[in-house]
Order: C-alpha cells, then sequence, then structure tokens
C-alpha cells in the first residue's frame, strides 16, 4: 500500500501519468502481435453457457415464455429507431415466439431466425394501445408472427420518440403512454416485459397493471407495476435548487401521481416511492424522498430562487392541472382506438379492410396528420429472415414454395441493405462504418443526421399521395435522403406482395398478406411539419 | 439508438475519449441495443452475437497480460470471462455508468491479474518476453517488427500485473483514467502512476532496442 502510494506521487510529480505515447511508441506497441481467437470460440461458449445455464435474463425470459415453454421459449424485440429532432419517430416490431405447446415450445428469433415470422400465424390483437392523432407521434409495430392467439402476451414491439418543440404523445406497447416534453427522447422495447429507456428530458408515465415496465435513466431505474409517475433528467449544467438557497444537483426526479414505483439508483439500492411523494437523487446519489407537494415547491428552475413559496405552489398546482388534463388525453386517445380500431395489434380496421390497406376515408385522414402506415417485411434485421418448414407447413405451403419465398425474402432484404447503406453514406460519406452498423443502426443515424423538417414534410407529402391529393414525385433522386428512405420502407409492402405474387400467385400472396394485417412488421409514422395544418389542429387542441 | 449513441449523448465525454490524445485504439460501435436485449434474455444467436463482437478485445488483453508462456491459459481465461458476462448481463444497464466493452474488458483484467497472482504465489515465472525476442539481427522489416513487438512485450511484461493491466486497458484499449480506476478498484492517482511507470518502461525498452540495433549497424 505504501509503495503504491509512493508511486502515486511519483507518477503526479512526473506529470501527466509519465506523458502520452509518441507516434513510435505508439508504432512499437502496434507491432506487439496476439494471436487471432481460436476458431469456433464463440459458439463453445455459448454451449457452455447453455450448458451452466450461465445466460442471464432468467427473470424476463420466465416472464416471456408462456407456461412450461419457458427453457425454450424465446421473443425477439426490434430495434428501435431514434426519432428526429422533431418528433419524427420509426419503430419496427416483430415477434416469434413459441406456443405451440408446453413441451414443445420451440424458439424462434429474429435475424437469422429458425422459425418464420412473416407469415406466421397472426395473434388476435386487441385494440388497447392508444392511438396516436396530429403530430402525435407513436411507434407501434405490432408483433404480427406469433403462432397462436392462445397464451400470446402482449405482441412485441418497439419504437422511440423525441420531441424538440413540441410535446409528443407515445403508445409504448398496450399498457403504456408516454408524454414526452420538449427536449425528451426515449425508445422502448416490448417484448414481455418493457423496457424503456429514456436518455434525457421529462416524461410523464401512465402504465396500467401487468408484467414488468421499467424505465432505465442513466441515474437509475424506475420500476412499476401500474401508476402514473413523471421521470425528469437533468443535465449536469442545469442546477435545481432548493428554497432554501441549499442547491441539490438533482440529476432526476420521480413524481409519482397514482401507485407506486420502485427507484434503483446506479449501485442498485432500491427505493419504493409511493403516491404523492417525490424522489430526487443528485448525480451521485443523495437520494430524497419527500413530498410532492414540498419537494416540487423546490423546484426553482423556472421562478427563480426569489421566487415565494405561494408562486412556488401555485406552479405546482399548475402542474398537478396539466397531468389530469394529460389522463384525460390519453383517455381520449384509448377511447378513441377503442371505436376506431385499426390500431397496432389489429389485422383489419372495423370495416373490415386490412390495415395495411386503408380506406379512402382513412387515408384522407392520415393526410390531415400527416400519418403513413405501412407494412413491411423484417428487413431490418442484420440477416434476412427465412421461412422455416414448420411455418410453411402450417401456412399449406409447398417446399418448393417455401424456397421460392425465402429467395424473394433473401432478395427484398439484400435490396433494403443495399439502398439503406447507400443512402447512409450519402448522408455520413462513412462507408466504412456503413460495413460495421445494422441496418437499424444506419437507419438510426441517417433520421439523426436529417435536416430539421425533413421527415415530417416526407410524412405530409407521402399522406398526400396515398389520399390522391398531390402526384408522386417524378424524380425521387431530388428529395432528401430521409425521404427518399422513408419512401422505400412505405413501398415495401407492396413490393413484397408483388414478389412474392410472381412465385406462389397473386391470390396467395394477398391472402397470405391479409391473413396477418401485413407483413411481419407494422409501423406508422406521423407528424407534420411545423407550418402545416395538421401541427396547427394540434396545436389548437 | 443504439447502446454507444445513447451512452455517448448521456455522457458526452465518453464520446470524446474515443479521439483523446494517447487512447490508442479508436472505439468500435458497442453492440446495438437490439442485440444486447436480446442476449439480456439468453438468445443464444445473440449471446454469440455478443461474443463475436468483443472476444477479440478480450483474447487481446488476455494473452497480452498473460505473456506468451501463459498464453494456453487465454481461451479459458476468455471463457470465463464471457460465461462471468452473460450471468451479470441481466444487470448490465446500458444507459449505466460502464460501457459495455469497457464492463468486458473489466472482467477479462480481473481474470487475468488473478491467474497471474495465482501463478506467482505457485512459484511460476511469467515469461517477460515472446519468442522472438532474439532475433533483431535479420534486417527485414517483418523482423524488425516481431522484435518491435517482443521488446514492448518482454517491457510491459516485466511490470506488475496491475501496472500491466492499467497500461493496456488505456493504451490499447483506449479506457479513460476513471474507467480504468474502477476496473483495478484503485483511485485515479494510482492508474496514471502505474501509467507513468509502465510508459517510463517501454521507453528504456525502446532506446535499448535503438541502441543496439545502432551498435550492430557500427560494427558492420
Amino acid at each position: 500500500m505504501k509503495k503504491e502510494k509512493d508511486d502515486q506521487r511519483g507518477g503526479e510529480a512526473g506529470g501527466a501519468a509519465g506523458g502520452e505515447l509518441s507516434a513510435e511508441e505508439r508504432e512499437a506497441l502496434a507491432a506487439w502481435e496476439v494471436p487471432e481467437v481460436p476458431e469456433g470460440f464463440a459458439a463453445r461458449v455459448v454451449e457452455a453457457a447453455a450448458g451452466a445455464g450461465a445466460a442471464s435474463g432468467s427473470a424476463t425470459a420466465a416472464e416471456s415464455a408462456t407456461g412450461a415453454a419457458a427453457a425454450a421459449g424465446t421473443a425477439t424485440g426490434a430495434a428501435a429507431a431514434a426519432g428526429t429532432a422533431t418528433g419524427a419517430e420509426s419503430a419496427a416490431g416483430t415477434a416469434a415466439e413459441s406456443t405451440t405447446g408446453a413441451a414443445a415450445g420451440t424458439a424462434t428469433a429474429a435475424g437469422a431466425a429458425a422459425e418464420p415470422d412473416v407469415l406466421a400465424g397472426a395473434a388476435a390483437g386487441r385494440s388497447g394501445a392508444a392511438r396516436r392523432w396530429g403530430i402525435v407521434v407513436v411507434a407501434a409495430a405490432a408483433g404480427l408472427l406469433l403462432w397462436q392467439a392462445r397464451g400470446i402476451r402482449e405482441p412485441a414491439a418497439s419504437g422511440s420518440a423525441a420531441a424538440a418543440g413540441e410535446r409528443v404523445t407515445a403508445a409504448i406497447g398496450r399498457r403504456g403512454v408516454a408524454v414526452v416534453e420538449p427536449g425528451g427522447a426515449l425508445s422502448w422495447i416490448v417484448d414481455g416485459d418493457t423496457v424503456v429507456t429514456q436518455a434525457a428530458g421529462d416524461v410523464f408515465y401512465r402504465v396500467d397493471r401487468g408484467g414488468p415496465f421499467r424505465v432505465e435513466t442513466p441515474h437509475g431505474t424506475v420500476r412499476v407495476t401500474g401508476t402514473c409517475f413523471r421521470v425528469e433528467l437533468t443535465t449536469m449544467k442545469r442546477h435545481w435548487h432548493a428554497l432554501a438557497g441549499a442547491a441539490i444537483g438533482a440529476a432526476i426526479v420521480v413524481t409519482v401521481y397514482e401507485g407506486s414505483v420502485i427507484f434503483a439508483d446506479k449501485s442498485g439500492e432500491e427505493r419504493e416511492v409511493r403516491a404523492g411523494q417525490e424522489l430526487t437523487a443528485g448525480p451521485e446519489g443523495g437520494v430524497r424522498i419527500g413530498e410532492a407537494g414540498e419537494a416540487v415547491a423546490d423546484l426553482t428552475q423556472e421562478l427563480g430562487e426569489d421566487a415565494s413559496r405561494e408562486e412556488l405552489l401555485a406552479r405546482h398546482q399548475a402542474q398537478r392541472a396539466e397531468i389530469l388534463a394529460l389522463r384525460r388525453r390519453v383517455a381520449e386517445l384509448e377511447a378513441g382506438s377503442a371505436g376506431r380500431g385499426g390500431g397496432p395489434g389489429d389485422t383489419h380496421d372495423p370495416g373490415g379492410r386490412p390495415w395495411f390497406d386503408p380506406s379512402q376515408e382513412d387515408l384522407a385522414r392520415f393526410a390531415e396528420e400527416c400519418r403513413v402506415r405501412y407494412d413491411l417485411p423484417p428487413v431490418m434485421s442484420t440477416e434476412p429472415f427465412q421461412l422455416g418448414p414448420r411455418a410453411a407447413e402450417q401456412a399449406g405451403l409447398s417446399e418448393a414454395e417455401r424456397a421460392a419465398i425465402n429467395r424473394v425474402l433473401a432478395a427484398l432484404h439484400r435490396e433494403h441493405l443495399a439502398e439503406l447503406r447507400e443512402l447512409y453514406i450519402e448522408v455520413t460519406g462513412d462507408a466504412s462504418r456503413a460495413d460495421d452498423l445494422s441496418p437499424q443502426a444506419m437507419a438510426s443515424e441517417l433520421r439523426d443526421k436529417s435536416a430539421l423538417g425533413d421527415a415530417e414534410r416526407a410524412n405530409q407529402k407521402i399522406a398526400r399521395e396515398r389520399a390522391g391529393l398531390i402526384p408522386p414525385p417524378a424524380d425521387l433522386s431530388l428529395l432528401p435522403p430521409i425521404e427518399r428512405y422513408l419512401r422505400l420502407q412505405a413501398a415495401l409492402g407492396d413490393l413484397t406482395e408483388e414478389r412474392l405474387a410472381e412465385v406462389i400467385g397473386r391470390g396467395r400472396a394477398r391472402e397470405l398478406r391479409e391473413k396477418r394485417g401485413g407483413w411481419g412488421w407494422r409501423n406508422e409514422q406521423a407528424g407534420c411539419p411545423s407550418d402545416a395544418p395538421g401541427a396547427e389542429v394540434e396545436a389548437a387542441r | 439508438m443504439n447502446v454507444a449513441e445513447a451512452r455517448d449523448e448521456a455522457d458526452p465525454g465518453a464520446r470524446a475519449a474515443a479521439g483523446a490524445p494517447g487512447v490508442a485504439a479508436r472505439r468500435e460501435p458497442e453492440l446495438d441495443e437490439v442485440t444486447l436485449r436480446r442476449a439480456q434474455r439468453g438468445e443464444p444467436d445473440a449471446c454469440r452475437a455478443l461474443v463475436e463482437r468483443y472476444q477479440r478485445p478480450v483474447f487481446a488483453l488476455l494473452c497480452r497480460m498473460l505473456g506468451p508462456t501463459r498464453r494456453d491459459r487465454a481461451e479459458d481465461l476468455a471463457q470465463e470471462t464471457f460465461l462471468a458476462v452473460f450471468r451479470s448481463l441481466g444487470g448490465f444497464a446500458p444507459l449505466g455508468a460502464a460501457r459495455l466493452s469497457t464492463w468486458i474488458l473489466t472482467i477479462a483484467s480481473r481474470r487475468a491479474i488473478d491467474e497471474l497472482r495465482r501463478s506467482e504465489a505457485a512459484g511460476r515465472s511469467v515469461a517477460l518476453a515472446e519468442d522472438t525476442a532474439e532475433s533483431p539481427a535479420r534486417a527485414d522489416e517483418g523482423a524488425r517488427r516481431a522484435a518491435l513487438g517482443a521488446r514492448v512485450a518482454g517491457a510491459v511484461g516485466a511490470l506488475p500485473a496491475g501496472h500491466r493491466a492499467a497500461f493496456l486497458l488505456r493504451e490499447v484499449h483506449g479506457m479513460e483514467y476513471a474507467e480504468i480506476a474502477r476496473a483495478l478498484e484503485v483511485d485515479v492517482g494510482t492508474v496514471k502512476s502505474r501509467l507513468s511507470r509502465a510508459r517510463a518502461a517501454l521507453r528504456v525498452a525502446l532506446a535499448d532496442l535503438a541502441a543496439e540495433e545502432s551498435g550492430r549497424g557500427d560494427d558492420r
């Protein structure tokens, strides 16, 4: 120990850890070669992990599996694509879970899945998820890939939302609604349990009772069963101050309005926060739980440190009123969803039309809302989906048809990846990174790097074209990359049907697509540009 | 947003560190979030993807830590590392304090240090240099490079395990001082002092090599 202390003094006295290495020294270091990883190492490790029961996530696996299929049951989430700065969103979701019997539950997975997803049986989805409207942005990708309705949990879904200038509301699976204040950003994966990753900002959540639902933040995790609560994250540059002037460098504030939540800080220590309470935690810990009213009154961020207690309490009252308004709005969304159908869990709308083929009336409404609804095969996986023999048999497909379908799916995957890669390189100029990134990661970066409002303008144009209000563009090459990407995705459903029609016949291809309400993944993207009529309508509500 | 991007947003310093002076290795993208989530649920293909993504740095760290005579233990320790990762992966928070790569390398470095300490306690010597260390006279570039690498390996291999780990985690794997401090369970000042000693040892070794080469040149 003494020696370490001496060393420490010597090291610090000697400058910045002895000075950084020179270029020549780095070259020498690079010359220190090591053997390659032995062939088959990864497979051996996974095998050993399976044998040793080392794989983690036993809790979630138990949650995700149905019945005795727990050991083999698995499910996949789909990657979330980041929302753009103005609240655009994208999501793709897929699920694959075998529930064909308590003992025989074989697992299917996304990516290079062993079993088919595109044509597998659909869950009879109830329309529980809140619908979006106006600029409301919801990533809702239904899990269409479930074998049977029996025993199936909520369809897998994922998505993300980010709010720049306006509040954004997002449905998180069927149980949760998040109201994201400007500056907030989150993504989520619903797959048995629901995991929300809140990266920034102020988000109000309402969660119906059900399975595990947790919100992960850089400062801790909020675990929920059914409740209303709010999570505010602050940056290190922005401090909250106590009324008395004592600084509380709060990094996270969790306010609970109904029910209770469990907050686990970075060290894993858990604390229960009940309705009416508010938890504040600093970046280095220092967790405090107090009455919500009192705690909120402590926060003088907007009013200034000289604000009176009455002013602070008044602000708190206003916040509570806003929460009530938000809850009413959520209720309206859910009522609308129940009444109109066609939600992310439905295969058909109330008029009996397939989910992916809205009526002219709906298309006109979508045009007002700058909403584009589309289905697509699971092309966002790193590897193409391949239809397995069991699913093919269930779908009544011959082996020759299965092989032909797999060729089509592989070709679509390849073409989509190539186009996405080109767009990515066009935007970033980084071809080498394109080879390293997954399709989801490229799509996410494409969105992040697109100009403000481009995604919303694309939504608006595509929605209007679909409603027959404007003609499609004559030259796609002139469009912004993000618009070309959204058009590429939005056209994939029809393209898939067209390609499959060539190998199994038009009627059969349509039948398969309708049976599921679309191919594998379903997505809606919405949000008008800030100067669009849709945005004004929303702002007026 | 993948895990790395999310982390960078949450911790801008992490992104800056990738290009910081003194960081030898460019940080590769972390495993994407979806695959990570699937691995956390124990899905075999995702677990395999995780291993494939991180096996090279883990092997490199272990091989360099252990030296040539203990290299046969590298695969065992790498496997132990990943099994430990899978056991705890469910609790790994993508937006937590550590990157996935940092966390995995932390586990690997601790395994290596434990192994070296066990070896030393058992009286087994750890080879300080690569087998190729005695071939500096050959003039071709490949041999020169091999000699250079061997000299570096010898210099770093002569350091105590904790110093060696600090040096490799910093100079090869690009970890920040604070990350290394957490990994090795020492304070940042100690990390700096270890780095200082390691760099000094490296410089001495390279200076010796240069002197030897110069001497041979004079003899001709």
